[in-house]
């Protein structure tokens, strides 16, 4: 038997060495790859906290809920959550109204392990259409009033509704004519006809004039609708509730104006006709665009401004607007106001309608904030 | 007289100088795989530091220039550019006005909500800040909408002078532009602090090169102070777009900024072509976010 002091040869110590060496390398070369590995992970968690604040600011402004958000008090605020598709990364943040027209969104990103956090912020306002109705009717061509017509230019305020105070009459009618303006029956002699003055004539009323918006004309319109009617007739518009809650994707739904205490009562469409629509009765608000001619009849009430390109016709117990009506009758066709047709003017109704359907975008410059 | 021993033992010289040499080359083997192993980790290291040097840099200067609008036609926030440097207005806080300011021209008030505020500074440093605000002007158009510019006068004041005797930071204003603006100020309007900073590549007393940052307050530029490095010489290349894509060297008009850092190791380490410096590139573009 080989005793142990016979044995000889460093193999052991050397052994034990290189191991001890190598185990330096590669604890080193772990060390400095864990190291990359978690700063890279920051670099991807950070984008996905970014990424994910970034789109809780984008789904807000994307999907305004101008019945909620349009009609908030000053000051008040709604939360809000998400999450990316693709991946658990998630957002949360809080909407507030600043004043009656900006809103400020912070919004709160954070990665798919909720390690990663970034804070950003969007100073929102609400953009109404830039419309500018100085009587309650504004149009031009031949014009024809009959039956028991009348056109109010004096400044109302609908029964219920919370405006500040009316301001001055505005004319019944402007148009570019008034030789064209034709009075029938009881119209006879502008007799249905009130307003400071009852016919206002401005020559520099034309196609471009009645439908120029601010900065947008007629056919940029269309983008600003929050309900698209296709052409047809409309028998039975009424607001629509269910479960306590108003129902907006319903298409005849055009909003309650004359129940302030509705779920709909703050619900003001923008409708946007895609061509000559009929309305029969009952009842809506907001902002009505009609790409073509509106025939009413059956007693239909509306509050808010009407914008139609071509000429408007009523008849029978006709249609009653409250805001102001501007009628291009772009083809110089005749509008025909008979039988029981109304149309009053009302700051009041013009603005809330206006305000109350406006979409919210950012402010065009230094919208954004990084709010760390 | 022959004596003979047995069972003799020991090393001939042979062996002694054959073990002596394979002790130096194993030793020296040994020393050398050190010596690496350690060159290898520092190399690592500095390569490691480096590379996060770098992408500070895409994470710091990013999120500055983010937030600029160069385009503002009272007073663009980029007042100076070049291929190595660039000063701006630095966004510092976001504010609320809780009431009308007081309009005196080109002085005024304003209070601002003191429990609303939000970004890197929730305070007003009246030696270092100035302060944009949003006039609203006719609520029935968004094309009078512009941002007023102003300086700020003293130290804010800390109060309750909000509604409802909330907390409130009030602001005396100077030098605002356009004269009586502050008229067309609404409430619950936002107020943005900022601050003067250069960005710019400088070398320092030894010659090594950092990316640094310099600071207005009082009226003066301070002193420049690193942010990160080193860097490579010319490791700071700065490039501005428009938005049509095309370079511009007009600072009203750029839409992008264009930005290389050429970050590198503050010692030499051994690399492909032997021990020198390493150098690590990072090449990112920033988008203005707040243009018009």
């Amino acid at each position: 038997m080989k005793s142990l002091r016979q044995e000889r040869g460093v193999a052991l110590v050397i052994a034990v060495f290189a191991l001890v060496v190598i185990g330096t390398l590669v604890a080193a070369a772990f060390f400095i790859g864990v190291q990359q590995q978690r700063v890279g992970r920051n670099t991807l968690t950070f984008q996905q906290a970014l990424s994910a604040a970034e789109e809780g600011l984008t789904m807000q402004v994307s999907n305004w809920n101008s019945t909620t958000y349009n009609a908030m008090a000053i000051g008040d605020s709604v939360t809000f959550t998400g999450t990316l598709p693709g991946n658990a990364a998630w957002y949360r943040g809080t909407l507030t109204r600043l004043n009656p027209m900006l809103y400020f969104i912070r919004s709160e990103g954070f990665s798919a392990d909720s390690l990663s956090r970034q804070h950003v912020g969007l100073l929102i306002r609400l953009r109404p259409l830039e419309l500018q109705i100085n009587a309650a009717l504004e149009t031009q061509g031949r014009t024809e009033l009959s039956g028991s017509a009348f056109l109010d230019g004096s400044d109302g305020v609908p029964a219920g509704w919370t405006c500040p105070p009316a301001g001055p009459a505005r004319p019944g009618i402007r148009m570019t004519d008034s030789t064209e303006l034709i009075t029938r029956g009881g119209c006879r002699g502008w007799a249905c006809l009130t307003g400071d003055p009852k016919v206002e004539e401005d020559p520099t009323i034309d196609s471009t004039s009645l439908m120029t918006f601010g900065d947008a004309d007629f056919s940029d319109l269309r983008q600003f609708a929050s309900k698209i009617l296709p052409p047809a007739t409309y028998t039975g518009v009424a607001p629509v509730v269910a479960g306590g809650e108003c129902v907006t994707s319903e298409i005849k739904n055009w909003g309650e104006p004359l129940a302030p205490g509705s779920p709909c009562a703050d619900y003001f469409p923008f409708l946007y006709a895609d061509g000559s629509i009929s309305v029969n009765g009952v009842r809506g608000q907001g902002v009505l665009v009609v790409a073509g001619d509106l025939n009413v009849q059956g007693g239909f009430e509306f509050f808010g401004p009407v914008i139609i390109l071509g000429r408007l016709s009523t008849q029978g117990i006709g249609g009653h607007f409250t805001g102001g009506v501007i009628a291009g009758n772009v083809s110089l066709d005749r509008n025909q106001i008979a039988g029981a047709a109304s149309a009053a003017y009302s700051s009041c109704a013009l603005a809330r309608a206006l305000i109350g359907s406006a979409v919210a975008r950012p402010l065009d410059e230094r919208s954004w904030a990084n709010l760390y | 007289m022959l004596i003979h021993i047995e069972n003799e033992r020991g090393f001939t010289l042979i062996e002694l100088l054959i073990s002596l040499v394979l002790a130096s080359l194993i030793g020296t083997a040994i020393i050398k795989t050190l010596t690496d192993s350690q060159q290898l980790y520092r190399a690592q290291t500095e390569r490691s530091s480096m590379n996060s040097n770098t992408r500070m840099a895409t994470a710091i200067l990013p999120a500055e220039m983010r937030e600029l609008s160069a385009t503002d036609t009272i007073g663009g926030d980029i007042t100076a550019m070049s291929l190595t440097d660039i000063t701006f207005k630095a966004m510092r806080g976001l504010f609320f006005t809780c009431t009308a300011p007081a309009d005196g021209g080109a002085t005024g008030t304003v209070v601002l909500w003191g429990t609303r505020s939000f970004g890197v500074r929730t305070d007003i440093d009246g030696a270092r800040d100035s302060v944009v605000i949003f006039v609203e002007g006719d609520s029935s158009t968004a094309t009078d909408n512009y941002w007023l510019h102003a300086g700020v006068t003293g130290t804010p004041a800390i109060g309750t002078a909000c509604p409802g005797g909330a907390a409130s930071i009030t602001v005396s204003l100077s030098s605002v532009r356009p004269i009586g603006g502050l008229g067309g100020v609404t409430p619950g309007g936002p107020l943005r602090s900022f601050e003067m900073i250069r960005i710019a590549a400088y070398a320092d007393a030894l010659g090594d090169r950092w990316l640094g940052a310099q600071l207005y307050s009082a009226g003066a530029w301070g002193a420049i102070e690193p942010i990160l490095g080193p860097l490579a010489p010319s490791g700071l290349q700065l490039t501005y777009f428009n938005a049509a894509g095309a370079p511009t060297t007009s600072v009203d008009s750029v839409a992008r900024i264009g930005l290389v850092v050429i970050g590198q190791t503050s010692i030499p380490v051994r690399g492909t072509g032997g021990m020198r410096r390493a150098v690590d590139t990072l090449i990112t573009a920033v988008a203005l976010r707040n243009n018009r």
